[in-house]
């Protein structure tokens, strides 16, 4: 490996003496406030690996800013790249970028106390495109990333195919010692689309092997996509908090943003979700989005915003204090003063919940609202 | 009717930021060399620089300018990078026909504070539904050449273009309608008898609105607000009576989306428009789009002084029950 390939994680597995407190990967858990750093070095480790692999970089765009205009938030990073796979203008090797995303499975049931959120909501996306002539080399190049970028043995990986993707099968096949896991999942598993009619993506899983050395864990995924006559790009998508959750043991991919104050939670769905709010709806005011009008973006940012009070009611936990712990993950984790926005969502939660206990035409999700902020009171 | 744009808050500004004052409807010309020099001597004694834009002074048969000078003139106040914030230097009756050639893609890459009232009402309601930048309504550099009676209107300019936090909306003291621009000694201050809370209730939105009239030349066009979530700002001079009021008022309430707006908040009346509170309490509670939504009027804006500054587009919660009232500005 190049000096410039060298890996800005830490700890790689060789040559590290802590084993009794280390992972099948010889990491531990990092402290929250390393997490920002440990995400970014990631990031980093990407940027340059395919950057000295001759691929060029495209500048991220604001989660909101609606450039697709198939989805509500930007969810992948195929959402800024889909010009040049239409338009048949993905340059070679390729172009790589990083960027953040929001999805946003968790909005409608925050609420549910049932309801215990695998993932978070916002999460930085990594990923790369090529023509589609290059497939076989950057399958190799994703697992050269993994392997000697990030020091994962090749038996820690594993990749999960429909048998039926032959031209996938064949490019995972010729890769030494990789261990391929056929036909697992339900078809659907293996198919995308992107919001573009005709076009389809088939693709294989890149899993790792849990740090407790039992199962593997889906990091990320290979897709190419095509229309009736032709294929028409190769992205490769990684999540880098779902890397680093298996590379470090984490409990949650929520640890790579974490929102420090909650710790006295003992209701850990409760506290994901509290969490996820957080970081949901500071990502998105830093982008600009407020919680006002019919816009689906507004509307679902309202409904981040205003369980905040629930989190809060169920936590015990007062506006001052709401205040001072949005204001530290927003300080740790962007990076601006100038759009410190805490004390402003913190006035819009408090105005909400004024609204509630004003109105008296609440939906049932206010109701619920208002109850849990009674019992607070 | 545009959707809502994401939210671009200009940098506040301090003590020793530079002011470009501009005259996108009347002329410079039109203020007297004391109010003027007056106003020049309140905004430098406070600490600003000022500069005036290449065309300020231009005048035309309407006391204004050319478009193509107003234009460009807005234009180097935007992209000149030295400069920290804008005045206008008084309103006027046309600033509405600069709408359709700004450049709204330089302003939102340059944001900056852009302050005035009245005919402005249409500059900077355009400004915010197109690039999502706060805007805001509040004193004219020609204001600034009042020699008594300026200091509530600079606190609220300070708490509002300066200041990050929150904060409330409480009345003046005092008030006057006289022209303080003719003789600056012979002033009438009259005393305030607070806010008249005429819809009680809570709301929550996004700042829209100003003065009425103006308001109104944005009717059906792209430069008109989204009304969702609104909190709509409503005030008119002493050129409008009980009756044009009326119908401008029912006349926005026709538009689509009116349903949106959450909550009004009028500024006070000039005596010479024969508003008063039991006429305005008649126009509000005859009309039935009104009546779920909490209205205060007699606030400190429009063209009686002092004014205080509220930002076009920022946010605001305003709540009222039989006595109390709480107009809390929250994002500005």
């Amino acid at each position: 490996m190049s000096e410039t390939l060298r890996s800005n994680s830490e700890e790689k597995e060789q040559g590290l003496s802590r084993e009794s407190q280390q992972n099948i990967y010889c990491r531990e858990k990092f402290i929250p406030e390393e997490a920002k750093q440990r995400v970014e070095a990631l990031i980093a480790d990407f940027k340059n690996y395919y950057s000295s692999l001759g691929y060029k970089e495209e500048p991220p765009v604001s989660i909101s800013s609606g450039v697709d205009p198939t989805v509500r938030f930007i969810g992948s990073h195929i959402s800024v790249l889909k010009p040049y796979l239409v338009e048949n203008r993905v340059p070679s090797p390729g172009l790589f970028m990083r960027q953040d995303c929001i999805r946003t499975q968790n909005a409608d049931r925050l609420l549910d106390d049932d309801y215990h959120p695998n993932w978070g909501s916002y999460f930085p996306s990594i990923g790369a495109i090529t023509p589609p002539e290059r497939l076989s080399e950057s399958c190799n190049e994703a697992f050269d990333f993994f392997e000697k970028q990030l020091g994962i043995s090749i038996e820690n990986i594993l990749v999960r195919i429909n048998s039926s993707d032959a031209d996938l099968l064949k490019a995972c096949e010729q890769r030494s010692g990789l261990a391929i896991e056929k036909d697992s999942r339900k078809p659907e598993y293996y198919k995308h689309k992107i919001g573009i009619e005709g076009i389809k993506g088939r693709s294989f899983n890149i899993a790792l092997r849990d740090h407790d050395g039992r199962g593997f864990s889906d990091v990320g995924n290979i897709i190419i996509f095509e229309d009736a006559q032709k294929q028409l790009v190769v992205e490769t998508a990684l999540g880098s908090t779902t890397i680093l959750k298996q590379l470090y043991g984490l409990d949650h991919v929520q640890d790579c943003t974490p929102v420090i104050g909650l710790d006295g939670i003992k209701n850990e769905a409760i506290r994901r979700k509290f969490e996820d709010a957080i970081i949901t709806s500071t990502a998105l005011y830093q982008d600009g989005l407020r919680p006002f009008g019919q816009h689906n973006r507004n509307r679902i940012l309202k409904q981040y915003v205003r369980s905040l009070s629930y989190f809060r009611a169920k936590s015990g936990i007062s506006i001052d204090g709401l205040t001072q712990i949005i204001s530290a993950f927003e300080q740790r984790e962007f990076l601006n003063p100038q759009e410190q926005n805490a004390e402003v969502i913190a006035e819009f939660v408090r105005a909400f919940e004024n609204d509630v206990f004003a109105r008296k035409d609440l939906t049932e999700d206010e109701k619920k609202i208002k109850k849990s902020l009674k019992l607070l009171v | 009717m545009d959707t809502i744009k994401n939210i671009i808050k200009p940098k506040k500004i301090k003590k020793g930021a530079h002011i470009r004052v501009i005259a996108p409807a009347r002329s410079l010309k039109l203020l007297s060399e004391d109010t003027k020099n007056g106003a020049i001597n309140r905004l430098k004694e406070f600490g600003f620089k000022l500069s005036f834009s290449k065309h300020a002074e231009e005048v035309d048969e309407f006391t204004s300018s050319s478009i193509e000078s107003r234009v460009e003139d807005l234009h180097d106040a935007f992209s000149d990078k030295k400069v920290d914030a804008i005045l206008t230097v008084i309103g006027g009756y046309n600033s509405n026909q600069l709408l359709q050639y700004l450049d709204y893609e330089l302003i939102s890459k340059n944001p900056k504070i852009i302050c005035g009232f009245s005919d402005i009402t249409a500059l900077a309601n355009a400004i915010t539904t197109k690039t999502g930048m706060i805007t805001y309504m509040g004193p004219h550099f020609s204001s600034w050449g009042m020699k008594h009676g300026f200091d509530y209107s600079q606190t609220f300019f300070e708490k509002c273009c300066m200041e990050n936090g929150a904060f409330d909306l409480l009345p003046s003291e005092k008030w006057s309608d006289d022209p303080w621009y003719i003789d600056q000694e012979k002033r009438e201050f009259i005393p305030n008898d607070g806010y008249w809370i005429l819809n009680q209730g809570h709301a929550f939105g996004r700042v829209i609105g100003g003065n009425l009239s103006t308001f109104e030349l944005l009717h059906g066009t792209d430069f008109m607000p989204n009304m969702e979530d609104s909190i709509l700002l409503l005030e008119d001079d002493n050129e409008s009576l009980p009756h044009h009021f009326d119908r401008e008022l029912q006349s926005l309430i026709h538009q689509p989306g009116f349903s949106g707006v959450k909550g009004i908040l009028i500024g006070r009346f000039q005596k010479g428009s024969k508003m008063t509170r039991s006429l305005l309490n008649k126009i509000i509670s005859t009309k039935k789009e009104l009546k779920n939504i909490p209205v205060i009027a007699n606030l400190n804006f429009g063209h009686t002084t002092p004014n205080i500054t509220l930002p076009i587009g920022g946010s605001v919660e305003m709540s009222s029950g039989k006595e109390e009232v709480k107009i809390r500005i929250i994002e500005h």
